[in-house]
């Protein structure tokens, strides 16, 4: 326990690691490369191969428009991690999990279940039924991405946003490949749409992707992840039943916000589809009421992880403030985003795009500087060393570019104590 | 100091991905009512009613009907007919009650048997038999018939053989021959 009057020291993260997704040297590795494989086969010769042949013309709006969504949420997702952007091999790789692993066995799954539901009460699993299997199944096989990617490179997990992230891309590739599924094979043939696919895939792209696409797959498995996250990164700051219980928590509501997402409450409000008028906006109030609460937790949570990712930036370089690679000044505009952009918008009003495009790469450099700080021991390291002096030039160029401002007229001496005497 | 595990932990992801994905099927399996997956058909001289129960029909008959909940079919041989139903349960005497409700709402008049008879089959169950005989509007005359239940390994089968009144006895032989050569399980 800390002392009175003291806080308890901020751990140092990992940040310097860097570490792909191909570690030979891990088992967790190869079994990843021999699911992802069988399923990729699967996936693509039986259930995109049907989807095919059930519409060309569907199957290839639907990967159209959701790749249109897919790209700039993935990147989204990506940049939330404000200092250490995880190894993109790695997020692909979850992406990959989420979109071809999961989705085929959650396939499997669910008829299992279904059937279980079929022998014991089948009016109940009508009802009911996807609103329980489908939590339990598809969270725990789109989680499992997190998992994954933590033993396979363990370093690269070393905080709840870490978590997030990998989970909430896992869900974005889950997504993805259930749309295209939802949007030619049930919902385009629905008698409703009378064979016309593209009117179809167009209001199955509204009800999944503008309606629901800040709600469902990217927020539960994101919540999976942080859990995974807390659990594996907090050795050492917390017993293991608490971890434990966090990570049990975090799961438990992931699963919770999926069965409410899918369960028939409120159904009601659900319009009846062609969507005409009104019925539209009625859509969105009820994806709203559902998905709402869950969103504003986790931008919460996000919140917290990045104040999280603040404290350990600081802790990073510490004793580096004041060297010649970061002075003091700098550090608090690069600990927030918004003032790194605003000091570059500064510098191209004043000394031009090109010199504002250096304080990008000196505040990248100093960002980099607290990742080697973080992975060497030693002060006068030759990387750390060599990170500083790196810094310390993009300075010294941008000075050097930078047109002098006139200086203020200053008065001759400091005012005296208390101001100058009024008459 | 904490080692880092490298084969355990994938173990664990494999169990845990084997039994989300796989478990379902294994608890339906165990968990299918034991009447088996409806067939309702005839193949050769055999009729099928689910994938556990199926019996030898007579010459001269013929499959009239079936019906997939509960897995039953009907055969006829123009004046006699019969009725197999097959339920998860191991009670016979339930069997006939829920057999004998139905037939009650149909019928205007219905009489049974006081007594169950025990009955066995040539395979050892053991099962219940009454007499009934009933008036049913959509039959023109009355008939009479009997009602035989038997269960065994949670399966149960009712055969409910039937004529018009009168006619009974003169099919009885056949009926019986067919319940006798019944499979279950």
């Amino acid at each position: 326990m800390a002392a009175p009057g003291t806080t308890q020291p901020v751990r140092r993260p990992h940040w310097g690691y860097r570490v792909s997704l191909f570690q030979v040297g891990q088992p967790a590795f190869w079994f990843f490369i021999l699911i992802l494989v069988a399923a990729s086969l699967f996936l693509l010769l039986i259930e995109q191969a049907a989807l095919l042949r059930i519409s060309l013309a569907g199957w290839g709006l639907s990967w159209f428009l959701l790749i249109l969504y897919g790209v700039p949420v993935f990147i989204l997702i990506y940049i939330l991690d404000l200092y250490e952007r995880e190894p993109l091999s790695l997020v692909i790789g979850s992406l990959l999990w989420g979109g071809v692993v999961a989705t085929v066995l959650a396939g499997i799954a669910n008829g299992g279940w279904s059937a279980v539901f079929a022998d014991v009460a089948p009016e109940f699993g009508m009802r009911w039924g996807a609103a329980i299997i489908a939590p339990f199944t598809e969270e725990t096989l789109k989680g499992l991405a997190v998992v994954m990617i933590y033993l396979i490179a363990r370093r690269e997990v070393d905080d709840i946003m870490d978590g997030f992230v990998y989970g909430a891309v896992s869900g974005l590739g889950f997504a993805l490949v259930e749309n295209v599924l939802y949007f030619v094979a049930i919902i385009a043939p629905s008698p409703e749409f009378e064979g016309n696919v593209i009117a179809g895939v167009l209001e199955g792209f509204y009800l999944r992707v503008v309606a629901s696409g800040l709600y469902g797959h990217i927020l539960w498995t994101g919540l999976f992840g942080i859990g995974v996250a807390y659990f594996v990164s907090r050795r050492g700051e917390a017993t293991v039943g608490k971890r434990f219980a966090v990570m049990a928590g975090f799961i438990v509501l992931a699963v919770l916000g999926h069965f409410f997402w899918n369960s028939p409450l409120f159904s009601g409000l659900f319009p009846i589809f062609p969507l005409e008028g009104l019925e539209y906006l009625q859509l969105l109030i009820y994806t709203a009421i559902k998905g709402l609460p869950l969103l504003i937790f986790v931008i919460l949570m996000i919140i917290l992880a990045r104040r999280r990712e603040h404290r350990w930036l600081r802790a990073a370089l510490a004793t580096e403030v004041g060297r010649e690679g970061l002075h003091p000044s700098e550090l608090a505009i690069l600990e927030r985003p918004a003032a790194r952009r605003q000091s570059r918008r500064d510098t191209a009003r004043t000394a031009g795009p090109h010199v504002a495009r250096v304080v990008k790469r000196l505040q990248d450099a100093q960002i980099n500087l607290a990742m080697v700080a973080t992975r060497v021991h030693d002060e006068n390291h030759p990387d750390l060393v060599r990170q500083r002096q790196y810094c310390k030039a993009l300075r010294d160029w941008i000075i050097a570019n930078t047109p002098r401002q006139p200086a203020a007229p200053q008065a001759p001496y400091p005012p005296p104590a208390g101001g100058y005497p009024t008459a | 100091v904490y080692r880092e595990a490298k084969w355990w932990p994938v173990a664990v992801v494999i169990v845990v991905m084997t039994f989300v994905t796989g478990g379902g099927y294994v608890v339906a399996a165990a968990t299918e009512p034991v009447t088996g997956a409806f067939v309702g058909g005839l193949q050769g001289s055999t009729v099928v009613v689910t994938d556990r129960v199926s019996y030898t029909i007579q010459p001269g008959w013929r499959l009239v009907d079936q019906l997939e909940e509960p897995p039953s079919v009907v055969i006829s041989n123009g004046v006699a007919a019969m009725e197999t139903i097959v339920q998860a349960t191991d009670d016979p005497e339930g069997l006939i009650e829920f057999y004998l409700q139905n037939l009650a709402a149909q019928a205007t008049q219905l009489a049974v048997s006081e007594r169950a008879e025990q009955v066995s089959l040539p395979s050892g169950a053991t099962g219940l038999r009454i007499a009934f005989l009933a008036e049913i509007p959509d039959i023109a005359v009355p008939i009479e018939g009997e009602i035989s239940a038997f269960t065994t390994g949670g399966t149960g089968v009712l055969f409910s053989g039937y004529a018009p009144q009168g006619d009974y006895l003169g099919h009885k032989e056949g009926v019986d021959a067919m319940i006798g050569s019944v499979v279950i399980g």
